[in-house]
């Protein structure tokens, strides 16, 4: 009888230690897996020109920002220590133990001010010694992102393409407003007087006028 | 006891947690004078085969990075850029234009990349296959995928004929510019290029 009992907690014992093992083994593949990932190197294919444009677009003024957002979902629930999907998540749990997933996104995008020459009238004429160069209003242009200038600052979970996109938008769009905001219009505006000044020839008189 | 520790370990890690908020940094605004006169668009596959298979690990068994992973994963993002390229004309110095009589002489930079646009909604994973051992490919992966493919577009557009276009065009609007102030004769001549 105490022979059956010895050997019913030596299993019990033995139980415990191999899944606790399997767990630390599964952690350590975890944390090594993690700490070795070689860069991964993307295949050689060719670039394919879909299209060539003429256009025509003079930009005068330049802003550079950078947007962070954030994307956090919390667990409904403590942790269930009978839930075998709980289990699952175990270590992603003990890291953040109220956050079920973030993803955290940093875009740098630039925006630029200018003139849209093909689409805008731009007229110059020359009367004597004085030219006159008239202009369309300044508007945005455009704004520049790219994969470079973006960063997956932190990602915890699983994240669909879309949702990224959505963080990304987001980010495009608070760097746009901001822009705007700033009312750029007027110095770009400055600037293509300045501009222009430089290329017309110096014995003439220049007057730069916005439309 | 035990319950104490949980609770001291669940404030450590709480702790040290990177908290970003969601905030804008102005960086900078300066002034330009670039005229773009071409726009590509162009499409790329950013192709990715990451194979882990008993073979690749037997063939790689000096490198204990390969040790950790055991499965394949592959991927396919289908990509499409918008790149405007241009003439910086806020380089053009005074000494770079020579007037004699009607005739104008002017030396301006090089056709260089004004803008190169890679949005997100150009951006689409066509194919995505991971075996059962293997983590699925992170928004980070993904995103340093891209960064290659990039890079890769953007090595590649050098020789796509996109300076030659811009430098016509540019050609052209600089010696409309001219002939309006006046002069009959336009010469433009381009820097040499760095090679």
């Amino acid at each position: 009888m105490r022979n059956e009992m010895n050997e019913r907690k030596r299993l019990v014992r033995n139980l415990l230690v191999s899944v606790i093992l399997i767990i630390a083994i599964y952690l350590g593949y975890q944390k090594l897996s993690n700490y070795f990932s070689p860069t991964l190197v993307i295949d050689e294919t060719s670039l394919q020109i879909e299209s060539i444009e003429s256009i025509l677009e003079i930009s005068t003024v330049s802003y550079t920002g950078e947007a962070v957002v954030d994307s956090v979902e919390f667990y409904n629930e403590d942790f269930d220590w009978t839930n075998i999907s709980d289990w699952w998540n175990v270590k992603d749990r003990l890291d953040h133990p109220d956050i079920k997933r973030r993803l955290t996104v940093i875009v740098k995008g630039e925006a630029k001010f200018g003139f849209d020459l093909k689409r805008e009238s731009f007229r110059m004429e020359t009367e004597g010694d004085t030219i006159t160069v008239t202009i369309p209003k300044a508007r945005l242009l455009g704004i520049e992102s790219s994969p470079s200038k973006t960063e997956v600052f932190q990602e915890q979970g699983n994240w669909t393409d879309s949702e990224r996109k959505q963080l990304e938008y987001k980010a495009i769009e608070k760097i746009k407003s901001s822009a705007l905001n700033l009312e750029l219009e007027a110095e770009a505006e400055d600037a293509a007087r300045k501009l222009f000044s430089k290329l017309i020839v110096p014995n003439k008189k220049i007057i730069v006028e916005v439309n | 006891m035990k319950n104490l520790y949980y609770i001291a370990l669940v404030f450590l890690l709480s702790a040290c947690e990177l908290m970003p908020q969601s905030k804008e940094i102005v960086y900078d605004i300066r002034e330009i004078g670039t005229l773009s006169t071409t726009e590509y668009t162009v499409a790329k596959v950013v192709k990715l085969d990451d194979e882990h298979g008993i073979w690749e690990i037997w063939e790689k068994w000096d490198d204990i990075r390969s040790w950790t992973k055991f499965g394949d994963r592959k991927i396919l993002i289908s990509c499409r850029a918008k790149i405007k390229a241009g003439i910086d004309l806020s380089k053009i110095r005074k000494e770079d234009i020579k007037i004699n009589g009607n005739s104008i002489n002017i030396v301006v930079p090089t056709a260089e990349v004004s803008e190169f646009s890679m949005e997100p909604k150009y951006i689409k994973t066509e194919v995505e296959s991971v075996s059962w051992f293997r983590d699925h490919f992170t928004q980070k992966e993904k995103n340093e995928f891209l960064k290659q493919g990039e890079k890769a577009i953007r090595e590649d557009i050098e020789n796509s004929g996109i300076y030659s276009n811009a430098e016509y065009e540019a050609e052209l609007f600089i010696t409309d510019f001219y002939k309006r102030q006046g002069f009959e004769k336009v010469i433009i001549s381009f820097e040499k290029r760095n090679e």
